[in-house]
């Protein structure tokens, strides 16, 4: 079956999930990912050496990928990755700003060579302002981006977002640069900030923003509104997540818990007095949540109508049966892993079901059969290299 | 300057957020967005009755969109939308599944009117499936995509709607996957996307640990998909700290130098001893010892302090910016984010600036949000050319 992204080639220069994962799905439609890793291992391959049962998690981002382990510090390094971006569509790379200038790989040297190449650099702020050259963890760039701020305990690390959220802005980019390239016949570049991106995710900030002067309460309500509208409560097997935002949904938790007094109360009568008397309602709340299972309540929610879920721990999220129905829960079948279990595309298409088919690559994988049938150097040439340390496989 | 969607006419009849931030990223790069709303308008709205320059929140996901009221229960209004269909590249919905059929615009009946018609839907639990008929929001998506499994706890209340915000930049990419299949194949298509898809292919923790479970050490699976406060990333090598002034820092010290000018930065007898962190295994070990100490240090100094004395030292270190302090953030503002707009009684404003930068086709705020049918006449005269007297009529017969 022909799919979007068939005639289109990759070269990803990036380490971890910052990149790779925009890359990855560009791979899940058809397009040639082909991973430049050092000769001596990318990240991944440090990580799996500390334990090797690490080695699948790769797989998360670098499926359906090529590897070609290439050094470009070497001159003859730099002259093959010129050539594969001679044959190439796009470019992914995530050095720190100025990096691959220094290399003499920016886009200004290497549009020259193909100039209907899409060159994204994805990095923790972009190429320009005050804290373009800083060291960008994720962690660090949900900090600068107000995100953490937010977060119940603002003392905890949070959870990976920043590199995969601002992933997947990368590959749209592409697909834009790409789009105009059909017309236009050129490529173009692509600065893309994680922290730009993580910003314009963050809501309340915006809305903060836009509504300058205007009350608080009115800022908070509509992005971070009190838990007793909209929030986590304890159940007897777990924890529950309730919705009660409109007034029919609070009278649907009030009916579904057998709770008048949520209704007949004047602390509860709308919804600003809800959110002054939020102690007041949570622990009412909770008092009756606490005495069910998530089961009881989710069944007893949906029967008034009102949005109600079990927050799923990561054990029940791999058994969850719309997840599995909807094809998010893949397994891979690899000659060298075994079985990889890697998540599906978040989004289904009626003409192009998205696939993933193989897991990553072993360091260097390609490297022979891409520099022999796509540069035609011979088999001997390769070994040569080799050698010197200028290629890996 | 040029636009990467010049020409790419997009119809969007979504409300609230995961629809219109979707169409936001095509607007902004050139394509026409036409908003659709009913007469009395999106939902936020409805906070202008109380505070007019609430409206102003339009803009943060519908600027450079055209702005079409259109009583679709109507007849001839129906007429008109369905003219609007043939003309449209993409069309977005965002009604509960089987809704869209009901009122005669789902993707059967409206590729027989426009077979070029790329039809995205997004719905919190999609279009198939056990659960896709249950009602849901955001935090809904958020606990059954295990969103709110990296604590234990979980957090009491949402920390930011974030499945409505991130399922819109996968629903981008694939409406542009769909465009360039179209341009290929000439083939059209249904897009089905489901924000709790969404949020289970964003969280790492999930699936890191669905595939690292049974072949990796409890400890080693806890650091990399484990549950706050049991397991997670040691904070001595990557954490965060509360400073004097009632801010908080990140400090990373992951890489060897990094730890060595950190050490020297703390200045700790404890931290120097080798038995205990001459390794990042070992540092790992004892973070909590070590993360205490650094904490002690934190807390004596104000944000400002700590992040000067370890930019001197060359040390990996952010502060934990505000909601407030970031519309004044030197990056934010020498990246553009924060534009300057004027809109009629809203006044001068900022809104959010496009994240993505392209060098030769960067897109542009044009406007802030549509008021409410501010281009419906426009659109009419431009698009489906309607003359004047057309219009008139449709106004007297109040279609429009």
């Amino acid at each position: 079956m022909m799919k979007p992204l068939d005639d289109v080639r990759v070269l990803d220069l990036s380490w971890f999930i910052a990149g790779a994962y925009g890359t990855g799905m560009l791979a899940s439609f058809g397009a040639e990912v082909i991973m430049i890793e050092p000769v001596s291992g990318s990240l991944m391959q440090s990580v799996a050496q500390i334990d090797p049962g690490l080695e699948p998690l790769s797989s998360l981002v670098n499926h359906d990928k090529k590897s070609v382990a290439l050094d470009f510090n070497t001159e003859k390094g730099r002259q093959i990755l010129k050539a594969l971006v001679e044959k190439s569509d796009v470019l992914v790379e995530t050095y720190r700003p100025g990096v691959m200038a220094r290399l003499g790989l920016d886009y200004a040297t290497l549009r020259e060579i193909n100039p209907g190449l899409v060159y994204l650099s994805q990095t923790a702020y972009g190429q320009t302002g005050p804290r373009s050259q800083d060291v960008g963890y994720d962690a660090g760039v949900q900090a600068t981006s107000g995100m953490q701020a937010l977060r119940e305990q603002p003392e905890v690390a949070p959870p990976v977002f920043a590199d995969i959220v601002s992933s997947v802005y990368g590959a749209m980019g592409i697909l834009f640069a790409l789009w105009y390239r059909r017309t236009s016949g050129r490529g173009q570049y692509i600065d893309l900030s994680n922290n730009d991106a993580m910003f314009s995710q963050n809501y309340l900030s915006l809305l903060r923003i836009v509504w300058e002067g205007l009350p608080d309460i009115m800022i908070s309500m509509s992005c971070h509104p009190p838990r007793c509208l909209l929030g986590c409560f304890r159940a007897k097997d777990g924890h529950v997540v309730n919705s009660f935002l409109q007034q029919e949904q609070w009278a649907g938790a009030s009916k579904a818990m057998g709770e008048p007094r949520l209704l007949e109360d004047e602390r509860f009568a709308n919804i600003i007095s809800r959110a002054t008397n939020d102690e007041a309602a949570c622990s009412m709340i909770e008092d009756w949540t606490s005495r069910h299972t998530r089961d009881e309540i989710v069944e007893a929610m949906s029967q008034t109508g009102t949005p109600c879920a079990k927050v799923l721990t990561r054990e029940e999220i791999a058994e969850d049966p719309q997840l599995r129905s909807r094809g998010m829960l893949i397994e891979i079948n690899d000659a060298h892993l075994g079985t990889v279990r890697v998540p599906g595309v978040p989004f289904k298409m009626s003409e192009i079901p998205a696939e993933v088919k193989t897991a990553a690559p072993r360091l260097g994988e390609h490297t022979v059969d891409t520099l022999v049938s796509l540069l035609g150097y011979s088999k001997a040439e390769v070994a040569d290299l080799k050698r010197q340390g200028v290629v890996g496989y | 300057m040029a636009k990467a969607l010049e020409g790419i006419v997009v119809l969007d009849n979504s409300l609230y957020e995961v629809g219109p931030r979707t169409t936001m990223f095509l607007a902004d790069m050139g394509a026409t967005v036409i908003k659709l709303e009913p007469p009395q308008g999106e939902f936020f709205r409805t906070y202008a009755k109380f505070f007019p320059t609430a409206e102003r929140q339009i803009s943060i996901s519908n600027r450079n969109k055209k702005g079409m009221r259109l009583d679709l229960r109507k007849e001839k209004a129906k007429e008109i939308f369905l003219e609007l269909v043939k003309k449209a590249d993409i069309f977005v919905e965002a009604f509960r599944p089987g809704v869209a059929k009901e009122l005669g615009m789902d993707y059967e009946t409206l590729r027989e009117i426009n077979p070029r018609l790329i039809y995205l839907s997004v719905a919190i639990y999609g279009q198939t499936g056990p659960y896709h008929q249950v009602r849901g929001y955001d935090i809904i998506a958020q606990a059954t995509g295990g969103m709110l499994a990296y604590y234990d706890p979980p957090p009491r209340t949402q920390f930011l709607p974030i499945s409505d915000l991130t399922s819109p930049v996968y629903a981008a990419l694939a409406v542009m996957l769909a465009l360039h299949h179209r341009e290929k194949t000439g083939k059209a298509q249904h897009i089905d996307l489901s924000c709790q898809d969404v949020m289970y292919a964003t969280n790492f923790l999930a699936t890191s640990y669905l595939c690292l479970k049974d072949r990796v050490s409890t400890s080693t699976l806890d650091c990399v998909a484990g549950v706050h406060p049991h397991g997670r990333y040691p904070r001595v090598l990557y954490g965060f700290y509360r400073t004097k002034d009632d801010n908080y820092v990140f400090v990373s010290p992951l890489k060897e130098e990094h730890w060595r000018r950190f050490v020297d930065v703390i200045g700790s007898a404890a931290l120097k001893n080798a038995d205990e962190y001459g390794s990042l295994l070992l540092r790992a070990v004892n973070s909590d010892e070590g993360a205490a100490v650094v904490a002690e240090w934190v807390a004596a100094r104000t944000r400002e302090e700590v992040k000067q004395a370890m930019d001197e030292a060359g040390v990996p270190c952010e502060p934990v910016v505000r909601p407030e302090e970031l519309k004044d953030d030197p990056q934010l503002n020498a990246r553009g984010m924060l534009v300057d707009v004027e809109c009629g009684d809203l006044g001068r404003y900022k809104i959010p600036g496009i994240a993505l930068k392209l060098s030769d086709t960067p897109g542009s705020i044009e406007c802030p949000g549509p008021r409410l049918g501010e281009h419906t006449e426009e659109i009419l005269t431009t698009l489906l050319g309607y003359s004047e007297e057309k219009i008139a009529s449709l106004k007297q017969e109040g279609v429009l």
